[in-house]
């Protein structure tokens, strides 16, 4: 039996596992802010709490609530943020998310490897992570180091200038809408057949089996052979 | 009902300020009227955040030619207001005259509204939020607003849309035939796309127009960008969604095709 070769600490996988709870809490609860779309969220909420506070509002109690989960959640993610952000960056230079090689020709290699497997399902050579994979972790890592600033200008928003409160609140939405668009993406490719392997790894094991990563992974592998983690 | 209006000129105004006064004891007596507070207390703090018309004196140009002018701040009743767009708890609504009023028992604060605002008219206090409501109260009961009774010298009137523009253009053509100098009535005509026209419109010579702080594209850039990525990004998430499930479609097909050539093992 092939060897299990660990791709995600517990530290990881601890933060990604509660990650995915709170970022769920921090959009459901901000759409309605964002767009009247997302109204009946703040109506659904509504309803039970203006029962219970006896409000006469439903939807100035479902916001109100759904303010308090934002807060609350997004208190929590920075707790929770920080020994992950701690380990991230003692290994800043070291990250997946660098790319392998840098430039304009090796991006458009990175996004010709990602053509031939997710279309024309051929077997290629990545690295721990691919182009895609990258790309996504970075865009992901600015807009939300830009959430979390402007957030948080916004809620100490009586201590700055009202011009940059307004800034604040423009960044959080533009930043958060990006984000989503990304988010949608990262959905489908995690449940993705093609990648239950990193999936489980995840969520439940933290490993994959050496034979894998040797197959699908080729230059991860070769990276863990050179630093003699295999 | 016909839309309301209010015209402050900026010729007769001898700067009294007594409709800002006016403005000021009118909703320290709502406040009693509705038993929100103690007659002393109303008379005896400053509350500046009921004052929906405020003076902000500056200097305008340069000497020898610099001179002081007081600009009147205060809602404009918008025709596309930005602020009631932008609530997210219809905090904001308009009344059949069209004046653009906050229900602050329905606001929670969250100051959307003065972010979206590009008057920048709402203030916030105390988790709501406080504006001009265009004394509607009393226009609908046949009263005058309070700026408006208080006013000693016709600066100040209002009435129907009608009524007050037809005034309003027989005084600027007026005083642009006295004085040489070209008068217009700011906010008569749509004056941008983010805000439409505005229902208090201003009497003022076009070269003072920037003087008395009257904006002729009120707009702030990034709460308009904000709006732009809000289609692409409904747009955007759409198109992933089916690109995602067109994918999905596509790669089962492919892979079965591989499966049935041998080419892949099936899991
Ligand atoms: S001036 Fe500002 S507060 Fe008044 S209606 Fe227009 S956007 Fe709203
Ligand atoms: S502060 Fe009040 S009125 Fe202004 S947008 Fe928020 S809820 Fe609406």
């Amino acid at each position: 039996m092939s060897k299990k070769i660990v791709v995600y600490n517990n530290v990881e996988r601890f933060f990604h596992y509660h990650l995915v709870h709170l970022v769920a809490f921090l959009t459901i609860s901000g759409l309605p802010v964002l767009s009247h779309t997302f109204d009946f969220i703040a109506y659904g909420l509504g309803i039970p709490v203006a029962a219970l506070t006896n409000s006469q509002n439903i939807l100035s109690a479902g916001m109100s609530a759904l303010r308090f989960i934002h807060y609350s959640s997004a208190f929590l993610l920075t707790l929770l943020s920080v020994p992950f952000v701690f380990m991230i960056v003692r290994k800043i230079a070291h990250l997946s998310m660098w790319p392998d090689r840098w430039g304009v020709q090796a991006t458009i290699d990175g996004f010709k490897e990602m053509w031939k497997f997710y279309i024309k399902q051929e077997h290629v050579r990545f690295g721990k992570m691919n182009a895609g994979q990258k790309l996504f972790a970075q865009i992901v890592v600015i807009t939300m180091i830009v959430l979390a600033i402007s957030g948080y200008m916004l809620i100490f928003r009586e201590s700055i200038s009202s011009d940059l409160a307004t800034y604040a609140r423009a960044a959080h939405a533009i930043s958060f809408i990006i984000f989503g668009m990304m988010l949608i993406i990262h959905l489908y490719l995690a449940v993705h057949p093609t990648n239950k392997n990193s999936y489980d790894a995840m969520f439940h094991t933290g490993t994959m089996d050496e034979d894998f990563i040797k197959e699908h992974h080729g230059i991860y592998y070769d990276k863990l052979k050179k630093e003699n983690k295999i | 009902m016909s839309v309301n209006m209010k015209c402050y000129d900026t010729t007769p105004c001898i700067r009294c300020f007594a409709c800002m006064v006016g403005c000021s004891v009118e909703n320290r007596l709502r406040l009693q009227r509705e038993s929100h507070i103690g007659i002393e207390k109303s008379v005896q703090n400053r509350l500046t955040y009921l004052s929906h018309l405020s003076p902000q004196r500056r200097e305008f140009g340069s000497f020898p030619n610099a001179r002081q002018v007081t600009a009147f701040h205060h809602c404009n009743h918008c025709e596309d207001a930005p602020c009631l767009e932008i609530c997210p708890v219809d905090a904001i609504i308009r009344r059949d005259g069209k004046e653009v009023v906050v229900v602050q028992e329905t606001c929670i604060g969250c100051s959307s509204c003065l972010d979206a605002c590009p008057f920048d008219v709402p203030v916030i206090k105390d988790g709501k939020s406080y504006k001009c409501h265009g004394c509607y109260d009393r226009v609908e009961n046949g009263l005058k607003q309070s700026c408006v009774s208080a006013c000693p010298s016709s600066a100040m009137f209002s009435g129907t849309k009608e009524e007050v523009l037809k005034e309003a253009y027989k005084r600027a053509k007026l005083y642009t035939e006295k004085t040489g100098k070209e008068h217009v009535v700011y906010g008569a005509d749509e004056v941008n796309s983010t805000v439409g026209e505005l229902r208090w419109v201003t009497i003022v010579p076009k070269e003072d127009l920037e003087a008395y702080k009257l904006d002729t594209n009120p707009k702030k850039l990034v709460m308009s960008a904000r709006e732009a990525v809000k289609v692409v990004g409904s747009v955007g998430s759409v198109a992933i969604v089916a690109g995602s499930i067109g994918h999905l479609i596509y790669w089962l097909g492919k892979r079965k095709e591989k499966i049935s050539k041998g080419e892949v093992e099936e899991k």
